[in-house]
């Protein structure tokens, strides 16, 4: 514990506490008190509306999800484990590749990454729009290409094989000037020097990247996938409008809103999901900061 | 870099004084002028829905000096509607609420001890006010009524209007003229249509598979075949005791009704478009409304007939709802129940919201309001919804029933658990019949298992 | 002792002046044509990437926008014909965007910089290691951000405490999150620790020396923050629809959805509705795009060390020079 150096031998102990007091409060009132509300409907079979009974009904929820629904949560797992997964890795190889090209001086390659980073400023719902449409294989531009290059059509989001890597494909496709700009950001990191000694050495473009700029690159490798891991877990608002959840896209943050605000709803079993997604981030989420540090150390 | 910045700042600065100012301003206007009284109108966002509701509710004003009416919308998608109308309960800040007709589903036995959601919770815990003794309820049809939105005896909402879903089928008038093809009335000859149309280069049946329009064959057949010489009445309690059984495990999604459903459905699907699964419903009516040579059938339900004018107004189209039996008898129009106006007991001015309701029910604004939003009419006295493309359902309104409700699921349950999953079924999934309907009644056990 | 995080290219970021090493130094040189062309082809390369597969979905929207109705159902996917404008005025006109557009220019900028600012007070003493268990509340703070959150519980608290429907309530609500904090208790560790005692030492107070020194410090990052923060903000729908009932009080978002809701079929007038929703956030994104590495740059390099070396799940981090 490090010493505060400010104010005088008596306010010093004082400071930090001050300086954290309001941003903490608003935490405790907007942010923990409504999760602990949701930690407490997940023992309920309250269904949301004012007036209405609680039902208290302890683990019921929790007991069927893991007994009676299994199925249906465990597909929402797999759906999800696999959207994260793919996504992460996507994101990062086409962050890291964009970066590299891209990370070059110049008004016409600032105008080049504004473009990329570009699709992040709609949200969620219109680019989710936007793709169904152009994925409509009636009035959509997709179906002529696919038609004209391949001599093949498809269903696109309507195909039980290509709905989850078509929505994967819009999420990297939104965020990836995100991991890019991450990526450069490190790339600038790395001293001209290490460049310079690699050259030296008469390490070709390969060796060099594999060697020098791939391993300088790990903490900025750390925040890109703890991120974008992160960030597509609790994802379902682009999946709802891309598919609905159907042909095989029901992620575990889709069925929590779909069990919590769609038709026949029931906030209990909702909020009981919710929980369960919010163990999973932890699990997945200290898991990849644990092996995410080690791999800077080791590097 | 800098001056720019600065810039930006000042301009943020100057519009934010501005919109403060314009702030106060406006919410001291709502506040002064003593005597008028707000009365708080909530509905989702259905356009003509909302623009009928704009119309009465101007023409409310002028009749009823020093009311204004605050009407308050939000579209269904992302679970916006759901978000809007419960917190306008919490704060008590709605009067008069359009909700989904809560039917007699909404209230399981007790011994599933499943709980009521949506509208029926609110009906189980005293939250909706009983509209039965009102003047206006005359208009419409008490049974009915309390089918829809009636719990022991009572009547907790008006269910304004229905419209066909089940086996619900727009078709193109002149192009099945051109092919000398009617109206069909029995399954078998629907087929025979579909295959000469087919012959003729005619991709008869356009459907949005991505949004699961496609069930509605499935569905249509089905609903028709356990209502088979049945009173409309009864089809209340032919789905309760069909929900009943399911619970019970002595019927289930194998048995043979839902084979032969099924079986219709897959004949019926050899005529869809290609890509059909890729279809979103939201582009479905345009696509089919603007090409006139094509597509002669359109497989959506009978709400879309204003979008469908709209994309193509010189369209010559028509409404009917496919034959799923051979006997004409029984090949009957289905009406899925929806808009139900109900007044929440924390309601501020419930004088006010029922002087709306006698005034939305008298009918020539009743009129209008089917012809806005072209819905069924649930009042006796008006059969005809005086749209020309609704001709054949206007002949058909006297053996119309209200289409069967579903077994109950307990909250969480998946697709399956309610019946087939038709984004799975071929041919927009790739599982066969059989897979799916075992499918579904293993769901349905093990769901209910719990 | 050191305070900063160890890893190397943390340190090294101190050595490089932000050099792109786009063509190695000390590699063999070659002819001055032969490069431009290089350059010229990799220019080529980038703006196909750029305009081809990340702008073209956005411009292909944008294109519907100068359809008709019919001329869009008649031709989805070819140019406009007739082109046409009045998607725009008509969007603007039933879309009511004007007012709405200033309360959205309020519900943005001032939680934006409120929460900024707190997000720099909640990240310093914590990234300064001033607590027992700074690192405890780090983890905490992080994790606790992937909470499920309340709507309805947080409606009806919002309602006992009178913040519903007001736009002050509102702006409280949004105001105290602190967000940005991930990033800044990073980007802090980079401000060396030397700073903060030769301020004390001059008798510099504590908020004073938040504001005049560790303010500018991170002017990077508190501008990408900053965009963010706004871009989330404009974005931010399922908020104001529960907190918001008055039409007066809308930010543009909620226009913008019910006019998604009113005219769904209708891509032409959709389309005109989410440009003219988006062109502000655009603007502000042209105008500080170029702080955008640099925000992220900083804020990255330390983001997920922890607070302490050597602490949390880094055992092995052993403190680099100490």
């Amino acid at each position: 514990m490090a010493r505060c150096p400010f104010g005088t031998q008596r306010t010093r102990r004082f400071i930090p506490w001050a300086s954290i007091a309001i941003p903490g409060a608003g935490w405790l009132l907007f942010g923990l008190y409504p999760s602990l509300a949701t930690i407490g409907y997940s023992f309920t079979r309250y269904s949301g509306l004012p007036g209405t009974p609680l039902n208290f009904c302890g683990m019921c929820n929790y007991h069927a999800a893991f007994t009676s629904l299994s199925d249906q949560l465990w597909s929402a797992v797999r759906v999800t484990l696999i959207y994260v997964v793919g996504v992460t890795v996507l994101q990062n190889a086409i962050g890291l590749g964009l970066a590299l090209l891209l990370n070059r001086s110049g008004r016409s390659y600032t105008f080049y990454r504004a473009l990329i980073f570009m699709p992040q400023i709609f949200s969620v719902t219109v680019v989710g729009a936007v793709f169904a449409l152009m994925l409509d294989p009636y009035s959509g531009p997709a179906e002529k290409v696919v038609h004209g290059l391949f001599g093949t059509d498809s269903a696109f989001l309507g195909s039980s094989s290509l709905a989850l890597p078509l929505v994967m494909l819009v999420n990297v496709w939104m965020f990836s000037g995100y991991s890019m700009l991450i990526y450069i950001a490190g790339l600038r990191n790395i001293p001209a020097s290490v460049y310079e000694a690699a050259a030296m050495d008469g390490a070709g473009r390969f060796r060099t990247f594999r060697h020098v700029t791939w391993p300088l690159l790990a903490s900025a490798t750390t925040v890109n996938v703890f991120l974008t891991a992160m960030g597509t877990l609790g994802e379902y608002a682009l999946i709802l409008v891309l598919t609905g959840g159907n042909f095989g896209t029901k992620t575990l943050g889709l069925y929590m809103f779909q069990s919590a605000f769609g038709a026949d709803s029931q906030l209990g079993y909702g909020s009981m999901l919710a929980m369960l997604q919010f163990v999973l981030t932890v699990v997945i989420g200290g898991g990849l900061l644990y092996t995410l540090r080690r791999r800077e150390v080791a590097l | 870099m800098r001056p720019r910045i600065t810039v930006t700042l000042t301009a943020a600065t100057v519009c934010l004084a501005g919109a403060l100012t314009g702030c106060s301003s406006s919410s001291s206007d709502n506040s002064g002028g003593g005597s008028t009284t707000t009365l708080n109108i909530a509905e989702w966002t259905n356009p003509g829905a909302i623009q009928f509701t704009q119309w009465l509710s101007a023409k409310f004003e002028k009749a009823h000096p020093g009311v204004k009416i605050k009407l308050q919308q939000a579209p269904t998608a992302n679970g916006a509607w759901g978000t809007l109308w419960n917190s306008l309960l919490q704060s008590k800040s709605v009067d008069l609420l359009a909700l989904q007709a809560p039917t007699q589903a909404g209230f399981a036995p007790g011994y599933t001890s499943l709980k009521a959601q949506g509208a029926a919770a609110l009906i189980e815990a005293g939250q909706l006010v009983d509209l039965k003794d009102q003047p206006f309820m005359k208009n419409y049809d008490p049974t009915m009524q309390a089918a829809m939105a009636g719990r022991n005896g009572h009547i907790y909402g008006v269910m304004a209007a229905e419209y066909s879903a089940a086996g619900a089928m727009w078709y193109k008038k002149d192009l099945l003229a051109k092919y000398h093809l009617d109206v069909p009335t029995t399954f078998q000859q629907f087929l025979d249509e579909c295959e000469t149309l087919k012959k003729a280069g005619v991709t008869p049946i356009f459907v949005s598979g991505k949004d699961g329009m496609q069930g509605g064959v499935w569905q249509g057949v089905m609903n028709q075949m356990l209502m088979q010489g049945k009173a409309p009445a009864d089809s209340v309690k032919v789905g309760s005791d069909r929900a009943d059984a399911f619970w019970k495990g002595t019927q289930s999604w194998t048995d043979p009704v839902y084979r032969e459903a099924s079986a219709r459905y897959e004949k019926v699907m050899k005529y869809i478009e290609p890509n059909a699964a890729g279809v979103a419903q939201l582009t479905a009516p345009g696509v089919w409304a603007s090409k006139s040579d094509d597509y002669p059938f359109l497989l959506d339900g009978s709400w879309d007939g204003a979008v469908i004018q709209q994309a193509n107004p010189k369209l010559n189209m028509g409404f009917f709802t496919m034959p799923g039996t051979d006997d004409a008898a029984a090949n009957r129009l289905t009406l899925k129940p929806d808009l139900t106006w109900v007044v929440p007991t924390s309601a501020k001015n419930k004088t006010l919201a029922m002087q709306w309701l006698t005034m939305f029910s008298e009918p020539e604004n009743y009129k209008e309001w089917l012809k806005q939003t072209g819905s069924v009419s649930t009042q006796p006295a008006l059969q005809n919804t005086g749209l020309s493309w609704m001709d054949w359902q206007n002949a058909h309104m006297t053996d119309a029933f209200p289409q069967l409700s579903s077994p109950w699921v307990p909250a969480g349950a998946p697709l399956d658990a309610g019946g087939p999953d038709f984004y799975k079924l071929t041919p927009i999934g790739k599982d066969s019949v059989d897979t799916i309907l075992n499918r579904s009644a293993s769901a349905y056990r093990k769901s209910v298992a719990g | 002792m050191t305070t900063l995080g160890t890893a190397k290219a943390a340190r090294a970021a101190k050595a490089s002046k932000y050099q792109a090493p786009s063509t190695p130094p000390g590699a063999v040189r070659r002819l001055l044509s032969m490069r431009t062309t290089k350059a010229v082809g990799t220019n080529l390369v980038c703006f196909a990437i750029a305009a081809g597969l990340f702008a073209l979905p956005l411009v292909y929207v944008l294109l519907q926008a100068f359809k008709t109705y019919t001329g869009f159902l008649q031709n989805p996917t070819g140019t406009p014909h007739p082109w046409t404008t009045e998607s725009f005025s008509a969007a603007w006109h039933q879309g009511n965007f004007g007012r709405e557009m200033i309360n959205s220019l309020v519900y943005a900028v001032v939680p934006g910089t409120i929460t900024l600012i707190l997000g720099v007070f909640l990240a310093f003493p914590i990234s300064r290691g001033y607590f027992r268990f700074s690192n405890g509340l780090y983890t905490f703070f992080i994790f606790s951000g992937f909470l499920p959150g309340g709507l309805i519980p947080l409606f009806i608290e919002a309602r006992t405490l009178h913040l519903y429907n007001s736009m002050i309530g509102y702006l409280i609500l949004t105001s105290l999150s602190g967000a940005g904090f991930f990033f800044f208790v990073g980007y802090i560790k980079g401000i060396p620790r030397e700073i903060d005692e030769a301020a004390a030492l001059d008798g510099c107070g504590y908020i004073r020396f938040i504001f005049t020194i560790i303010i500018p410090q991170m002017k990077p990052a508190l501008a990408t923050f900053g965009i963010f923060g706004f871009v989330a903000a404009w974005n931010n729908l399922i908020l104001p629809l529960v907190m918001l009932s008055d039409s007066a009080l809308w930010p543009v978002t909620r226009g913008l959805y019910s006019f998604f809701g009113e005219y769904s079929q209708n891509w032409p007038l959709i389309a005109a509705g989410t440009f003219i929703v988006a062109a502000p956030i655009m603007l502000l994104f042209v105008l500080l795009q170029r702080y955008l590495v640099e925000g992220v740059a900083g804020g990255a390099a330390f983001g997920t060390q922890g607070v302490s070396p050597g602490a949390g799940a880094g055992g092995a981090e052993v403190g680099g020079g100490s």
